[in-house]
């Protein structure tokens, strides 16, 4: 019974577990975030200051024990204002992957089930968003749009789910072949049913690995795009924002870019450690290689 | 054959255009199992066993071509709708599949994927077919079934796992069963009780099953009937006690003589001399006849059909009667 028990549901996390905490740079990884997280939930109570209060008596401060990371040009804390900006973070990051899943899953899912024309059909229509350069749909979209921060976050999802529905697809692809979809069909299951009780369940690893490298790239692209004017608007606290508004000054008084960007540099780092963890445990084609 | 018959295919052919070339997998296939009945279909690999099988519940789909007829209780599969076919699988008809292992979804548990089955056809809330399905899987002998449940499929055996594949397919109570090949991946003792058990449950609720084997022990010890297929057409067809004794065409009668048997003193193994062609270039005339030590310019030229050669009994040969030259050692054995 105990060793019945050892591979059952919670087992199975456990044991994903024990894997991952052998990992130190995935243990690395799951604190930054955690941290991120917390400032992110609690940013109201951790931050020393009000990240908008303009302060022109205190302008320009260098870190010290007053503001531990400085202020800006108009005498605002940067640590509360980086602690606010990483609830802007993780918005962006699960919303562009949330409607990046949204298209993607679907649309892999029926072309990889279906095949044939269908097929032909729908990763024609994902190539064409993947014949873009990397950046440049989400810039070309955002300016049709008009700028600003949710329109910067459709773009990016919109140019980042093809890469969800050719994942899908090809684990689609995989599983399509095997014996139990035809055993369900022999059952009496219908294509809906097959489709997202078989095939589904049974592609999501790679997705679930690719989501969590994703967010930090996602992360990434939307300071990208608030750096250069098309992303976040002034009233919102964002870190590609903060460290585009210090382009004038951040030669003088290097801690307005530097603590925003390290906050986007750790944040992204640690979010791909963690990726590369999951990515161990998960894809048996990587366990036990590192 | 007084009662019409659950499933009778009638000139069924199959064929899988490719590249270049057409695969003809079936070839006029004609079949018929009555109510109750438990029907063997034998064959070599490729000889279109499975391809019957999945062309009877509608499984073989685009780009297949199917033609000629599949009825099965009332319903014309060939060409059907969707809707039909999802009623039919499972409920009409049902089927198990040779390798057990890998004919369950590993992500979800047995019960899981069992209720989900259960729920399909017969509707009622989770609860009940939990139930039922507790109930099958102690039909078909699984010890403990409340615990078996919970499992996932990784954690039972082949053999219990084609036990939970075959209370699968109970659960619902068709009227047919389609095994193919279902102890093919087990061990011989497994085997044996897989056999056993299909015949008990078939006779209990008088379900006829359509039994897919290469293996002529298992067909002798559990069907009624005996359909031989050969590249994709039947060419002999009858009761188990017919064909197991006076085996009237060439190649059924050599693929009797190819199992070894016990207590001869013989250590040879006999073969079929040849290979079964290659179904994008079937042979004119007899698909045996290359193979076959009878064949006349006839045999090569003219497709025969099939002739009663018994009551109940026919095979699909130009000379059913005549006898073949002594490749097997039965007679000497005997003499």
């Amino acid at each position: 019974m105990s060793s019945v028990a050892m591979v059952s549901e919670p087992g199975r996390w456990r044991t994903a577990w024990h894997l991952m905490s052998r990992n130190p740079l995935f243990v690395a990884g799951v604190v930054v975030f955690a941290v991120v997280i917390v400032c992110a939930l609690f940013a109201p109570w951790l931050a020393p200051y009000e990240p908008n209060a303009i302060n022109f008596a205190d302008k320009l401060v260098p870190p010290g024990l007053a503001h531990p990371f400085g202020t800006d040009d108009l005498g605002r804390d940067i640590l509360s204002r980086v602690i606010h900006g990483a609830r802007t973070s993780l918005v962006i990051g699960i919303t562009v992957l949330a409607i990046a899943l949204v298209l993607g899953i679907p649309i892999g899912l029926l072309a990889g089930y279906y095949g044939g024309r269908l097929d032909s059909l729908l990763m024609r229509l994902t190539d064409v968003f993947l014949a873009f350069p990397p950046l440049l749909l989400p810039i070309a979209i955002t300016a049709a749009l008009g700028a600003g921060l949710f329109n910067a976050m459709l773009a990016l999802a919109v140019s980042w789910f093809p890469w969800y529905a050719r994942i899908v697809r090809g684990a689609v692809l995989r599983v399509r072949g095997e014996r139990y979809i035809d055993a369900a069909r022999a059952m009496g299951a219908k294509d809906m049913w097959i489709m997202t009780r078989h095939a589904l369940p049974n592609s999501t690893t790679p997705v679930f690995v690719q989501a969590s490298m994703d967010f930090g790239y996602t992360i990434l692209a939307a300071a990208s795009l608030s750096f250069i004017g098309i992303g976040a608007r002034p009233p919102t606290i964002e870190w590609g924002l903060m460290v585009a508004l210090s382009r004038t000054k951040f030669l003088d008084y290097w801690w307005i870019a530097a603590f925003p960007g390290a906050a986007i540099f750790f944040t992204v780092l640690a979010v791909n450690l963690i990726g590369d963890g999951l990515r161990d445990v998960l894809d048996p084609r990587y366990r036990g290689r590192s | 054959m007084s009662t019409d018959p659950l499933l009778a295919i009638r000139d069924l052919y199959v064929e899988f255009p490719l590249f270049r070339r057409t695969v003809h997998a079936i070839n006029g296939c004609s079949l018929d199992v009555a109510p109750g009945q438990i029907v063997g279909l034998v064959g070599e690999s490729g000889s279109g066993k499975s391809v019957t099988a999945l062309a009877s519940l509608g499984l073989v789909g685009p780009p297949a071509r199917v033609r000629g007829s599949i009825r099965l209780a009332g319903h014309e599969i060939v060409g059907c709708r969707d809707e039909t076919l999802a009623a039919v699988r499972g409920g009409v008809a049902a089927m198990i599949f040779q390798n057990p292992t890998t004919a369950l979804n590993p992500y979800f548990t047995i019960g899981r994927q069992m209720t989900d089955v259960i729920r399909l056809h017969r509707g009622g809330d989770v609860k009940e077919a939990k139930a039922l399905a507790a109930r099958s899987l102690g039909q078909v002998g699984l010890a403990d079934t409340g615990a078996q449940l919970h499992k996932y499929p990784h954690q039972l055996s082949g053999g219990q796992l084609q036990r939970v594949m075959i209370a699968m397919a109970l659960a619902c109570r068709p009227r047919l069963l389609i095994a193919d090949e279902p102890t093919t991946a087990l061990d011989v003792t497994v085997q044996a009780q897989i056999i056993v058990l299909l015949r008990e449950l078939a006779a209990q609720s008088n379900m006829s099953v359509l039994f897919i084997t290469h293996d002529l022990g298992v067909v002798a010890s559990l069907c009624d009937r005996v359909t031989v297929m050969y590249a994709g057409s039947v060419v002999e067809e009858g009761a188990v006690s017919d064909i197991f004794d006076h085996p009237a065409h060439p190649y059924t009668r050599k693929l009797i003589d190819t199992v070894p048997k016990l207590g001869t003193g013989r250590r040879d193994f006999v073969a079929i001399p040849g290979q079964v062609p290659d179904p994008s270039r079937r042979p004119a005339g007899c698909p045996f006849h290359p193979r076959c030590e009878l064949a006349t310019e006839t045999c090569a030229r003219e497709q025969p059909a099939a002739r009663p050669v018994g009551s109940g009994h026919s095979a699909v040969c130009h000379y059913p009667d005549r006898p073949l030259k002594l490749v097997s050692s039965r007679g000497s054995a005997e003499a």
